[in-house]
């Protein structure tokens, strides 16, 4: 009976939490909006608002769809899954994408035009092959992995490496295109 | 269109915003166009948020479409 009362305690503060939290995501979206539209002279400041509204968007409807469907829980540690650091500890992926930007953000910060040089070396149109490339190994390997076709924790970890590298790709068309522009 | 199907959709898609949010993130910190505090806090925002659609990706399962 104990431990049911306390389980109810810390699912009403969970579900408090998460309310706050979806509020919160709600005013920073407007603030965000507000300020964001002062500077939509720019390019950038019209993508940036474009993928702002799209990642609040996403993220408050998964953050109500997983309330919906029950699956914030009283052993959670962040909405959506039962219990993250545990999957934390056990997802080799996520730990070769940690790893990729850790790597490569220390890359960028010691030679901050490093992508920008290498587009300039490769030509647009292969940069943005190796992109895409990038962009689809982890579906590629996720689709693979549940046909059983691969296995093992090693290309968990490769796949999650490559996909950080094209975060910085992005950039770095990003900032091609403000320069050509 | 069934659970499977829509929890494969709402991964790929997780993943390829998390790409793609991470990148704006990545170059609003290289340019810094609004300014260093506020590109600074855009850009962080932006990479936390690539970061949480790359966590999630992994949790779009089947049962949370059914």
């Amino acid at each position: 009976m104990q431990e049911k009362n306390s389980s109810n305690k810390r699912n009403s503060f969970l579900f408090f939490i998460t309310f706050l939290g979806i509020v919160l995501a709600f005013l920073f979206a407007s603030l965000f909006s507000m300020v964001m539209l002062y500077y939509t002279g720019t390019i950038l400041s019209k993508i940036v608002l474009t993928i702002c509204i799209i990642l609040l968007g996403t993220i408050v409807g998964i953050l109500v769809q997983a309330f919906v469907k029950k699956e914030i829980v009283s052993r959670s540690y962040f909405p959506l899954c039962h219990d993250l650091l545990h999957e934390f500890t056990l997802c080799a992926r996520c730990k070769g994408f940690y790893l990729g930007l850790a790597l490569f953000t220390a890359l960028v910060a010691t030679r901050n035009s490093l992508f920008l040089d290498f587009l300039n070396v490769v030509g647009i149109f292969p940069y943005t092959v190796i992109l895409v490339l990038l962009l689809l190994t982890v579906p590629i390997h996720g689709a693979a992995r549940r046909l059983r076709l691969v296995d093992g924790t090693i290309l968990l970890h490769v796949v999650g490496f490559l996909f950080s590298i094209s975060l910085y790709q992005i950039a770095g068309l990003i900032v091609r295109l403000l320069y050509s522009a | 269109m069934d659970a499977r199907l829509k929890s494969t959709i709402v991964g790929i898609y997780l993943v390829l915003l998390s790409a793609v949010s991470g990148g704006v993130g990545i170059s609003v910190l290289q340019v810094k166009p609004f300014g260093f505090l506020d590109s600074v806090i855009v850009g962080v925002a932006f990479i936390l948020g690539s970061i949480v659609c790359w966590g999630w990706a992994c949790f779009a399962r089947k049962e949370l479409f059914e």
